[in-house]
């Protein structure tokens, strides 16, 4: 397994599809030292962009990687707020419909912010600061874990905003 | 009056003496967070952070890769 996250990202937006990046991605965006295995997006569940998204899906082989069967998204699975978990060519991509108590892609939109992560990639990533309070919120003891690294980044980022 | 940047260091306001220890140094928060990471992680362009990203998670798939079963 390949993991290069930027590729997933370059075929995301080369599809035009509309998301948000959240959990560990977006955290590494911001500068926060942490690890993870996955690429977590919030896309817009309208029909374009689930159809962009499909395609986006489809030239990377997405397929649910807790399916034996190898089976493929299809856009009634990726309108619904259900977590997809997928692997690609890329490594592994979840497309969630909604997070944390159905929060959707434009329930987030106002605490995203576009950020360029290549030379010619921008990406639109969630908040560090809504990060952390939607893994407060959560609780569960992966998030709780992550918890002091994201609030410590956090500050850090502050203070150098403001120096 | 205009402030000129200089290696020497101002009359009265000598430098902190290097503390090697990093626990007497404060590099850690109260709650144990390693705060030099984040500081250097912070030095590096979004698009840095996401390769590093990517290298991390296939120096652990690389890592997985040479493990050997543990035998019986």
């Amino acid at each position: 397994m390949t993991f290069d996250f930027r590729r997933a990202l370059t075929v995301l937006a080369t599809h035009e599809v509309e998301f948000i990046v959240v959990g560990g991605i977006s955290a590494i965006l911001q500068g926060a030292p942490v690890v993870t295995l996955d690429l977590d997006i919030v896309h817009r569940r309208t029909p374009d962009n689930v159809r962009r998204l499909l395609a986006a899906l489809r030239s990377i082989d997405a397929r649910y990687r807790h399916d034996p069967r190898g089976l493929v998204p299809e856009a009634q699975h990726l309108l619904g707020p259900g977590h997809n978990l997928l692997q690609t060519t890329c490594g592994p991509l979840d497309a969630l419909g909604a997070i944390d108590e159905g929060l959707s892609y434009d329930d987030l939109l106002p605490d995203s912010e576009e950020m360029r992560v290549g030379p010619d990639l921008t990406a639109r990533v969630l908040s560090l600061r809504r990060l952390v309070e939607l893994k407060a919120a959560a609780g569960r003891p992966k998030d709780v874990a992550v918890l002091p690294t994201l609030r410590a980044t956090l500050v850090e980022l502050e203070r150098t905003r403001d120096a | 009056m205009m402030k000129v940047m200089s290696d020497e260091v101002e009359p009265g306001r000598e430098e902190a003496p290097f503390v090697a220890d990093g626990l007497a140094a404060g590099a850690y928060n109260e709650e144990g967070v390693d705060l030099t990471l984040i500081r250097m992680f912070l030095r590096l362009t979004p698009a840095e952070r996401l390769d590093e990203a990517s290298s991390s998670a296939n120096g652990i798939e690389e890592l997985r890769a040479l493990q050997v079963p543990a035998s019986r």
